[in-house]
């Protein structure tokens, strides 16, 4: 065991992809991420990896696109409102089937909104942009688990050959907490014989990455739909084998709590002092967002009083609670109105979800 | 350690399908705050104890909020102690919050020096309360819990404490800065006016933090009059944790 540093959820995410062989990365400054690409500007060019400042994220997306295509592992890191400006590119990238990370800092919005944290983000990230695609999103809620999660995200792309969305937020990427460092293994991938390597090694064979499949189908032998099923079965997969997220006090509980990433912190405390109390509070965090623990939640929703679900919007993950609740008890939200000040833009403490909790009881 | 770990992980991750490889959930093996995990943590400690890398100490929990505004440096001195915690505490958490300003705007960070797991390191209602200008005295002044404690200086703020629940540490360190030479260093006589009423942490590991911190910044040049400003406030209050 290494000794523990002392890092920010920022520079975890360049110590993440560290550890994960990321060999490419491409992105552009926006706050609160602006450590990120500090950190990759500084360590990669010093082991040899490629760093790469591009012009705009519509360019930083498309760069990571042309490397994955080429079989490297790329990344690229943003907050929302220029998260917004990669949708075509991650869709087209969904299209390509070719793997990539691209991690989503959040601060508020809409539109420029305000740098400060938020977590506004959730609908466009697990729901995507135009077309029939889903985005695996990890949600991480410290910064040694924003370490973990970002060598999760490049296994899970590369075994699956999609992009993979990590969704951390302004106050994860800002904060330090002690860390140690260590390489997660997986079981091993199969080889990346698709990548558009050149013809060099194969003969005259030449791999063609596209990103209309089917319509091109001379190319595969598919068609527009069977390529859709094809794709189709693969997020069944998805859904059924990677649900990832943790539970507590689940068996006697009366209200369950729900929240990811730093709002999950918040709540675990106030879960914690429910307990306390001698409230029987328990608490699901997903820590993949999509695909989302539906069928936990669902296993629960006839045996609790209620869910309150934490998250720093107006309201985006509490709709995936209620369909999984599919109204067999009540379902409320602390969410952006329930910030406390007087911080500068504010934000949810544990006794506002601790004094919400006493409500409901 | 690897034992305990592959005992825990099922219990702890309960995936919806069987097909969830093993190695992927070990991914999972940090995330502590969880149900199933008291004893692995447990566990945990004692491996970190019998490796001999902690210090021993008595205090095992710290919560302490600092707040003033932009150039005060109230994030720094925040940081200079989630470092120096880092070789005495299991965990350490530092969270700060600013505004988009270059130079002033409120500044407020929490730091938890902790050796069970840090659940949120936002707090609600802190036991240490830093401050340093009026403005966040007004702000912040309610949050401290019944008992706590309220390090701030009389300097620039003139005002009365309105709370008679707490117990107050209170020097002009500004104008006792400005006698060092620099009105910058009244952060860091403060610190060290808490260090010495609270032993939360050792002075020697706080000033080689502090040292490397100003190394790191190729400020080694301030070295001196910093660790003067610490020991400044430290002496001050190293009775019996009230001014003399």
């Amino acid at each position: 065991m290494g000794k523990k540093i002392l890092l920010s959820g920022n520079e975890a995410i360049g110590y993440g992809a560290i550890y994960a062989e990321c060999t490419h990365y491409f992105g552009y400054p926006i706050t609160p991420q602006n450590e990120v690409i500090e950190f990759f500007a500084r360590e990669f060019p010093k082991i040899g990896r490629s760093f790469l400042q591009a012009d705009s994220e519509v360019s930083s997306i498309n760069l990571v696109a042309g490397a994955a295509a080429a079989g490297v592992r790329a990344m690229t890191t943003t907050s929302s409102t220029a998260f917004s400006l990669m949708q075509e590119g991650l869709s087209a990238m969904a299209a390509m089937e070719v793997p990539c990370v691209v991690v989503d800092v959040q601060r508020g919005g809409p539109g420029a909104g305000s740098t400060q944290h938020a977590q506004m983000d959730y609908f466009i990230a697990t729901r995507g942009s135009h077309g029939d695609y889903f985005n695996i999103v990890l949600a991480p809620f410290s910064v040694q688990e924003t370490f973990e999660v970002i060598q999760l995200a490049f296994h899970l792309a590369d075994k699956y050959r999609h992009p993979v969305i990590v969704l951390t937020d302004g106050i994860l990427g800002q904060m330090e907490e002690s860390v140690d460092l260590k390489t997660v293994e997986f079981e091993p991938l199969p080889e990346k014989d698709w990548a558009a390597t050149g013809s060099a090694e194969r003969g005259l064979k030449r791999n063609f990455v596209h990103n209309s499949p089917g319509i091109l189908g001379f190319m595969t032998g598919d068609t527009y739909r069977s390529n859709m099923e094809r794709c189709y079965d693969r997020y069944n997969k998805i859904k059924a084998s990677e649900v990832l997220y943790q539970t507590k006090d689940l068996d006697d509980a009366e209200i369950i709590l729900v929240s990811y990433g730093s709002t999950a912190r918040v709540t675990a405390r106030a879960q914690s002092e429910a307990r306390a109390e001698g409230l029987k509070v328990g608490m699901i965090r997903p820590i993949t967002l999509w695909p989302f623990p539906r069928d936990l939640i669902r296993e629960y929703a006839e045996k609790v009083k209620g869910f309150i679900v934490v998250e720093d919007t107006m309201g985006q993950m509490v709709e995936d609670v209620k369909c999984a609740v599919a109204e067999k008890t009540e379902v409320h939200l602390v969410g952006f109105l329930d910030r406390h000040l007087p911080t500068s833009t504010g934000m949810i403490l544990p006794d506002t979800v601790l004094s919400r909790v006493k409500a409901l009881v | 350690m690897q034992g305990i770990e592959h005992k825990v992980e099922g219990k702890r991750f309960r995936a919806q399908s069987q097909n969830l490889a093993p190695k992927t959930v070990r991914v999972m093996l940090h995330f502590t705050f969880m149900d199933k995990f008291t004893t692995a943590s447990a566990y945990y400690f004692v491996f970190l104890r019998k490796g001999g890398t902690k210090v021993s100490h008595h205090i095992t929990k710290a919560e302490i909020a600092m707040a003033g505004m932009g150039g005060q440096g109230v994030l720094t001195i925040g940081h200079l102690v989630a470092n120096a915690a880092l070789s005495v505490f299991e965990n350490v958490s530092w969270f700060p919050t600013y505004e988009t300003w270059q130079r002033g705007g409120k500044v407020y960070c929490c730091i938890i020096l902790s050796d069970e797991e840090i659940l949120s390191p936002m707090i609600s209602r802190p036991e240490v309360l830093f401050v340093l200008d009026e403005p966040s005295l007004d702000d912040y002044e309610d949050s401290l819990v019944e008992g706590g404690l309220l390090v701030y200086d009389t300097t620039l703020i003139e005002r009365e404490i309105k709370r008679k629940d707490i117990r107050v540490l209170s020097m002009p360190s500004a104008e006792l800065a400005q006698g060092l030479g620099s009105i910058q260093v009244g952060n860091l006589i403060l610190l060290g006016a808490y260090l010495a009423d609270s032993k939360v942490l050792p002075m020697d590991i706080v000033e080689s933090a502090l040292e490397e911190m100003l190394k790191k910044g190729n400020k080694e040049g301030f070295l001196p009059l910093n660790k003067k400003a610490l020991r400044l406030g430290f002496e001050r209050f190293s009775g019996n944790g009230t001014e003399s």
